[in-house]
């Protein structure tokens, strides 16, 4: 199939054709490539040209058109190696050279006989005849190919050619309405021509003409450019053997041949002027241009703009067939298709995607392994078929041909049965039985299939069936598990504390339950033992006959249903999962995601334990079990459309509920919605009498704990659960396809990859602040040590300021003292500088003085002391004078007082 | 909406698996008790209304699952949280063991200021007691954190325990409201730095 790339280059390179005259310029950018191979074709051309009967002819076309045609040999054959595309673009080219090299022979065939080029000359045919010989073949070939040479003259093949074109282009311009294609109709004339024998290889279907499947099926392939180049060997053979006649035939046309072009050329030529004076050089003959490969076909068009009146064209029998071809059906390209069917429909279907993972699964397997899977798909179906023979007689062989239509009506009839006995007749045994048989090819009916399993596995069978579709019996998984069953796991403790910890796990299952954990953990030891495994290995192991059985199940859920990314240490398929079921959520009720959004509710909340234990966490075994069928049929991923409707049918009631509320009803009620009419009936009645208060949660009272009374509610059992209707919503009321899952799971690859990388960068930042803190903290603390100096510091400033103050005041006073002093010693000095009254008294004078003085000194002390015994002297005058007196009073009396006192004074004297 | 409670208390319990965290849920919530609870599969939740000091507080409880690998679950719920549980079983060591490792997650996921509480369950068994009161006592008090031993199985201490919690939290707010309303403190901090800046300015001042 020629891809929207190819097309547009092919179609701008016949536009680019068109606009130039010359019409090489395209052409030799392939050319380039093929160089040696254009040398070579070239040498032929020019001689040829030379010995051409039709010298006219061939001086009107030009030696340009010769070099042209020889480029376009070239052309051909490099575009053919250069696309890879496929058969189609490759044959093109091959075709129109060999519509060229017959021109040429007509041409050049008389004169150049050589072998080689025969050979060539075949070689090029060759595609074309090909081409032909695989579809309509000779027919088409005969038919175009035939009338030029029964002409056997030039002008002839040209309109021919030019008939053909147009019948062609007719044919086309329908195609080409169909697909709205913008080209000019020349350039699809040319396409047209290409594409008969283009097509050919290409399309395996013979009964479509050439030319228009190719463009009908495939709007690429309108372009003539990419043509397969590979016809099938044996078809090429024949091809060969058709061409060689055609060959002779067309030598003996142009032996014939003795028209003179000329006329073709000027109707040619006046159309080409009306049009483009460019294509009518390399134009004229249609054989020609064909060689060149997408240019010459414009060139061709050009050639002739004006198709033949309708009426004529319209009589020609490849105009009928063309239209027969256009009107018929679109014929699909099938091969492509259905690969691409099978693709498109894992895209789809998770159905067929799940089938295409578990049969590719077990092709990789070893030889070994594949012969242990087979017989143990044989020893289940010989349990199976132990199981059909033990069923009633009215359930099981007689009815197993039985079609489900037939089915209600024996059910009516047999009304009066036994209600197990009533749902045995009702299973559709013959196809579980095919399902037994051969799954794959039940599996390639998925819609029937998803029929079946909506109405659920039969009980009895259902660990058959679900082996069988797993692809999980084999001696291997057996083996495994006989070697393991004694090996002691790091986990053994977490798993039997869990034991009894699991929902539905009856008590004499308790044991192999911690038998097939134990063994597991062992066996897969990145996953060891995550809770929830217990929760999902417990339906396993109630609906198989051993645990290795169930063992192999557990095996298959996990590594090849891809359970066992939900559970290894950082759980990322939960996460995806988590967020797929947010997307679709999203995508199917966004009003109730953003009520939950905004009510802070996040999926994980809730659809963790979900996800994790195929919803065995809370919801009842009946549910769980239905849910395990469709997981083993359509993959894990249908848990997703599981929850999704779960919410969708809730939501009414969802979008009343605040917080706290909705996550109770989002755990513990959604299932309610199940019940059947009757019973919700029966509870609200007795909730009404009750207390009538807690009518809308009809469950909570029963589930939310367990201890409820009898009589107050009626116990709720499976069979009060309308499990066919949840079941069928969850198929058909939401759509999931492994397409967009991809597509979500590459946008969470991108969202994990950008948290993670904040995640780390979270994570380098928090050491990084934790070291910032401690560095803080010892900064403070260093701060605080500074601070305290400092103020240590700054007080020891004050007071030495203090102190500087004072020194400064006393520094005052001293200057002040000093200035005083100075002032005094200025004055001291002043006196002294004055004239000393001494200095002139010469010194012996002062010796004389100072005798003097002492001299004096002496004298006054004599004096002092002359003074002195004046003193007495008169103080004893006194006295006399006194004792004068009273002597001479007292003479009379006696005269001695006087006479003492004399002597005494001058004892006085004396001394 | 907020007229039916006072405060909003989120509670966190976490600890090794089979402890018995949802069964000491399930005592303080709806007051009932069963020896085979499934195990918690990612996090569950209770509501319980509480009243303190005349105050009616709403506690929102969450659950979660004990084995380390749901940590990618649990750990997301850790940040929300007032106030944290952590509950070991008395009669298995290791359990207690854990706890230091469920002290490293809450320095991981929770805020700093979230308030802690240790809570050794099942001391009801106590014929197969291995960790002793003492003992989880003295690392709680390292730990700085209150220490209950309770039984979900006979209510011990079940209702002090998240009361205790409750009450931890709530003091702990008034406390951070005094804080912050006695932001003068840190005021008086900022002063003693400017004093500090001012001096160094006069000294500077000084030498010039």
């Amino acid at each position: 199939m020629p891809i929207n790339g190819k097309e547009e280059k092919v179609q701008s390179v016949v536009t680019d054709e068109a606009n130039i005259p010359e019409a090489n310029d395209p052409e030799v950018e392939n050319v380039v490539v093929l160089e040696s191979k254009a040398s070579t074709a070239k040498p032929n051309a020019n001689e040829e040209v030379p010995v051409t009967p039709i010298d006219q002819i061939k001086m009107e076309i030009g030696e340009e058109e010769a070099e042209i045609s020889g480029n376009a040999h070239q052309e051909a054959k490099p575009t053919v190696a250069a696309v890879d595309e496929g058969l189609e673009t490759k044959s093109q080219p091959e075709v129109l050279v060999s519509g060229e090299d017959e021109g040429l022979q007509g041409t050049t065939q008389p004169e150049v006989p050589p072998l080689e080029k025969e050979k060539k000359l075949n070689n090029d045919f060759q595609p074309e005849v090909s081409a032909p010989a695989k579809d309509e073949g000779l027919k088409n070939l005969a038919k175009i190919d035939p009338k030029p040479i029964a002409e056997s003259a030039m002008p002839d093949v040209n309109n021919l050619k030019e008939e053909e074109i147009e019948t062609l282009d007719e044919g086309l311009g329908v195609n080409a309405q169909l697909e709205k294609k913008p080209i000019p109709e020349p350039e699809e004339v040319e396409i047209i021509n290409a594409t008969p024998k283009r097509p050919i290889p290409a399309i395996p279907v013979p009964t479509t003409p050439v030319p228009t499947t190719p463009v009908t099926t495939t709007p690429v392939t309108t372009t003539p450019v990419p043509a397969t180049p590979v016809p099938a060997t044996s078809e090429i053979a024949a091809a060969h053997a058709v061409l060689e006649k055609e060959e002779l035939k067309v030598k003996d046309a142009i032996e014939n041949y003795s028209l003179p072009p000329l006329p073709s050329r000027d109707r040619i030529a006046s159309q080409e002027v009306a049009k483009t004076p460019s294509v009518l050089t390399p134009g004229s003959p249609a054989a020609i241009q064909s060689p060149i490969s997408p240019p010459l076909p414009k060139r061709e068009f050009k050639k002739y703009p004006v198709p033949p009146p309708l009426h004529e064209e319209m009589q020609s029998e490849e105009f009928r067939q063309n239209m027969a071809v256009a009107n018929g059906p679109p014929q699909p390209p099938p091969r492509i298709n259905k690969a691409k069917r099978v693709e498109s429909a894992a895209d789809m279907s998770l159905i067929v995607n799940r089938f295409r993972q578990t049969s590719h699964h077990y092709q990789r397997q070893d030889e070994q392994s594949r012969e242990d899977l087979e017989r143990g798909k044989n020893i289940l179906k010989s349990s199976y078929s132990t199981f059909l023979e033990s069923l009633p007689a009215t359930a099981s062989p007689k009815r197993l041909l039985r079609d489900e239509t037939d089915l209600a009506g024996v059910t009516e009839e047999l009304g009066d049965l036994h209600d197990d006995e009533r749902a045995l007749i009702k299973v559709d045994w013959a196809y579980w039985t095919q399902v037994v048989n051969d799954f794959p090819s039940v599996a390639s009916d998925p819609e029937k299939l998803e029929r079946a399993i909506t109405g659920g596995i039969p009980p009895q069978i259902r660990g058959i069936i679900w082996q069988l579709i797993a692809n999980s019996k084999s001696k291997e998984f057996e083996d495994i598990y006989l070697t393991l069953l004694d090996t002691e796991s790091p986990h053994e403790a977490s798993i039997r504390r869990d034991l009894k910890r699991t929902k539905f796990i009856p008590d004499d299952k308790v044991e192999s339950l911690y038998k097939v954990m134990n063994v597991y953990s062992v066996y897969d030891p990145d996953v060891g033992y995550t809770q929830g495994m217990a929760f999902i290995a417990t339906p396993l192991i109630m609906n198989c006959e051993t645990e290795a059985d169930s063992f192999g199940l557990l095996i298959r859920l996990m590594k090849s249903y891809g359970l066992r990314e939900l559970f290894l240490p950082d759980m990322p398929g939960l996460m995806l999962l988590l967020y797929q079921f947010d997307r679709l959520f999203e995508e199917n009720s966004p009003q109730l995601y953003n009520h939950l959004t905004r009510q802070g509710v996040r999926s994980s909340m809730y659809a963790t334990q979900w996800f994790l234990t195929f919803f065995a966490y809370r919801f009842p075994l009946v549910f769980v079990l239905r849910i395990y069928d469709i997981v083993f049929v359509e993959g894990i991923e249908s848990v997703l459309r599981i929850a999704v409707n779960l919410m969708l049918k809730n939501s009414k009631q969802l979008l009343q509920l605040k917080f706290d509320k909705l996550l109770d009803f989002l755990k513990n009620e959604l299932f309610a919605y199940y019940l059947k009419d009757s019973v919700k009936r029966r509870i609200s009645k007795v909730n009404s009498q009750d207390d009538g208060s807690d009518a809308g949660s009809v469950l909570k009272k029963d589930i939310s704990s367990n201890k409820h009374t009898e009589g107050e509610l009626p116990e709720i059992t499976d069979e009060d659960y309308d499990i066919d209707a949840f079941v069928q919503d969850a198929m058909h009321d939401v759509h999931v396809t492994p397409l967009s899952l991809k597509r979500y799971s590459a946008e969470y690859e991108e969202i994990h990859e950008l948290e993670q990388q904040k995640e780390a960068q979270y994570e380098s930042i928090r050491i990084k602040n934790n070291q910032l803190q401690l560095e803080v903290r010892k900064l403070e603390r260093d701060y605080t040590l500074l601070n305290r100096e400092h103020v240590e510091i700054a007080n020891e400033l004050i007071k030495n300021r203090l102190k500087i103050e004072t020194l400064i005041d006393e520094n005052k006073d001293q200057k002040s003292t000093i200035l005083t002093l100075k002032k005094e010693l200025e004055e001291e000095r002043r006196k002294q500088e004055l004239p000393n009254p001494d200095a002139a008294i010469p010194s012996d004078l002062k010796e004389d003085l100072d005798r003097t003085i002492r001299r004096n000194a002496e004298v006054m002390d004599a004096n002092i002391k002359l003074q002195d015994k004046i003193n007495d002297q008169e103080r004893i005058i006194e006295l006399l004078k006194a004792g004068n007196k009273a002597g001479a009073q007292s003479f009379r009396a006696s005269k001695p007082p006087i006479a003492n006192a004399f002597t005494k004074l001058f004892k006085n004297d004396n001394n | 909406m907020n007229s039916e409670y006072d405060y909003l208390f989120k509670l966190l319990l976490i600890g090794n698996s089979g402890v018995g965290k949802s069964c000491l849920l399930l005592r303080f919530s709806d007051d009932t008790y069963t020896n085979d609870y499934i195990s918690t599969i990612g996090v569950d939740f209770k509501i319980k209304t509480v009243e303190l000091d005349g105050k009616t507080v709403k506690l929102q409880i969450w659950d979660t699952a004990g084995q380390e690998r749901f940590r990618t679950i649990t750990s997301s719920y850790y940040r929300g949280s007032h106030g944290i549980i952590i509950v070991y079983d008395v009669t298995d060591q290791e359990s207690f063991n854990g706890v230091k490792m469920w002290l490293q997650e809450i320095d991981r996921y929770a805020t700093s200021t979230v308030l802690k509480l240790l809570v050794g369950n099942k001391c009801d068994l106590e014929d197969k007691r291995v960790v002793e009161y003492d003992v989880a006592r003295e690392f709680a008090e390292a730990n700085k954190m209150p220490f209950l031993e309770t039984s979900a199985l006979d209510s011990t201490n079940v209702e002090q325990a998240f009361l205790t919690m409750a009450k931890q939290i709530k003091d702990s707010m008034a406390q951070q409201h005094a804080r912050d309303g006695g932001s003068n403190a840190k005021d008086d901090q900022g002063n003693v730095n400017l004093k500090g800046q001012s001096l160094t300015n006069n000294a500077g001042n000084g030498c010039c």
